[in-house]
């Protein structure tokens, strides 16, 4: 176990090669990042024997190579960015479909067009409907945890799935964060070989993913159950975690919620800078706002949202990404996840910080001061809080 | 059924044929339309159908192409590309 500086990228690359994967199929290229890098400069220094690092020509291939590996068993890691995880989609529901618990770590990076270098969730969040198992970390020491609990989860014999664990472009993945590295001791006694039990090999040569007729929507109930049974084992190892490791994870990240009224309900590391304007808020004016991380994406933790917010009054949806035409994906989820309390709060919508547009404490305290002003009318609103009426006019 | 009572049925709810081989049993060219005829005196064995075809239905054989009826989904290719018209089409019976 030690104490080290390093950006999110080193750190998913530390989570991979603790796990020891047999595979690392990887597009060198842009939008690629230092995680394969980084992993690529240990394989040739000889630092992760037993791991083949393999080179291909697009994203779309390397989710293929990655599936054939799974299929003959082996422990795989790749990893991505916006237009590369959008051309792997395609392979992304083939890997869930043939249940093969392939990792993958995403590094959130707007879309094109037009271009930007900065982070928002439309990449990730575009492969929610994919069967694969979404986490979404605030810190880098989170990146490497959630990549060590992501192997648990998606080789355990009631799960089966794929699992991406995902990070904020830049904001993580370029920052340098002290996190603690785990020993392999540590890991190995948390993470147990992976034996593959319905996979390919020399003397039983299935085949993996036919064609089927009727039986269609029954495979498909599987993936979903497989995909619900997650949330089960997810409590499991992370309370397993918690027992090695010493840092305690839930399948939602509640931040002074016990006496809140107010509540901000957001993803990744924008998390972070709202904590610290909510305490701001909470000492200085004495406003009783809390806050709820979506840190697990896919299976959706219906349970643990509605329990967190059943007794609050307001909710703002922080939407870090944009369905054109609809709004922000994550608020429909959690109105869905609301509509059938006793209680309904009120609900904002909030869309914010596409494209990297710097979310910092005083635009929280805006969006908490409309939150508030929404609740006194009883009118609850869609609001674009990057952009102000005097900045568009000045265009 | 309800949501929650959907069993989980472990790795025998993952899509996989057990069995290698299986589709040699199976008819897969049940559902074709028109099929192709070889008439081996115009054939001159130059392999052109051999390679062209697209489903490795044809098989070869010293005295020529062997047409696999149970693999054959009647694309006509063959029957396309021979330059000897040694291939010619015909309607399957309904």
């Amino acid at each position: 176990m030690k104490q080290t500086l390093v950006t999110g990228n080193e750190a998913a690359a530390w989570g991979a090669r603790l796990v020891r994967p047999n595979y690392i199929p990887t597009f060198p290229i842009t939008p690629q990042t230092e995680c394969i890098e980084t992993l690529a400069r240990w394989v040739s220094d000889g630092e992760l024997p037993g791991t083949y690092f393999d080179r291909i020509e697009s994203e779309h291939s390397v989710m293929s190579a990655a599936v054939g590996a799974a299929a003959v068993g082996a422990r795989v890691f790749t990893a991505t960015s916006s237009q590369g995880l959008l051309l792997m989609h395609e392979v992304l529901y083939i890997a869930a479909g043939m249940r093969l618990p392939i990792v993958m770590a995403t590094i959130s990076r707007g879309l094109s067009a037009p271009v930007t270098l900065w982070s928002d969730h439309n990449d990730f969040l575009d492969q929610r409907d994919s069967g694969w198992l979404m986490f979404h970390a605030e810190n880098n020491q989170e990146v490497l945890d959630m990549m060590l609990q992501a192997y648990r989860i998606a080789e355990d014999p009631r799960v089966l799935l794929p699992a991406m664990v995902n990070m904020d472009g830049y904001v993580l993945s370029f920052t340098d964060e002290p996190i603690t590295i785990p020993s392999t001791e540590m890991v190995e006694e948390f993470l147990p070989k992976y034996i593959p039990k319905h996979t390919i090999t020399k003397d039983r040569p299935v085949t993996v993913g036919p064609p089927v007729l009727d039986e269609y929507t029954i495979f498909r109930a599987q993936n979903h159950v497989a995909a619900r049974n997650a949330l089960e084992v997810m409590e499991e190892v992370m309370d397993d975690f918690h027992r090695i490791f010493g840092r305690r994870y839930h399948l939602v990240d509640e931040f002074m919620l016990d006496d809140a009224e107010l509540v901000l309900v957001t993803q990744g590391s924008m998390s972070t800078t709202a904590k610290a304007a909510i305490m701001e808020m909470r000492e200085g004016e004495g406003i009783k706002v809390g806050l709820l991380r979506l840190r697990v994406i896919r299976p959706w933790p219906a349970k643990a949202i509605a329990a967190a917010l059943k007794n609050v009054k307001a909710v703002a949806v922080i939407d870090r990404n944009l369905a054109p035409g609809r709004g922000g994906i994550m608020l429909p989820e959690i109105v869905e996840t609301l509509y059938n309390l006793d209680k309904r709060p009120l609900v904002s919508s909030f869309v914010v910080g596409l494209g990297g547009n710097p979310q910092t404490e005083h635009k929280v305290k805006e969006i908490t001061r409309k939150l508030i002003d929404d609740l006194e009318t009883g009118r609850p609103r869609v609001e674009w809080n990057d952009l102000d009426r005097n900045y568009m006019e000045g265009l | 059924m309800r949501e929650e009572e959907l069993p989980y049925k472990g790795i025998e709810g993952i899509p996989i044929i057990k069995e290698p081989g299986s589709a040699a049993k199976v008819n897969r060219g049940s559902w074709r339309l028109v099929r192709p005829v070889h008439n081996r005196d115009k054939c001159t064995k130059c392999k052109i159908c051999y390679t062209y075809c697209p489903d490795a239905a044809i098989n070869w054989t010293p005295d020529g192409p062997e047409i696999n009826l149970n693999s054959c989904k009647g694309c006509m290719i063959c029957v396309e590309e021979c330059p000897t018209d040694a291939m010619t089409e015909e309607k399957e019976a309904t």
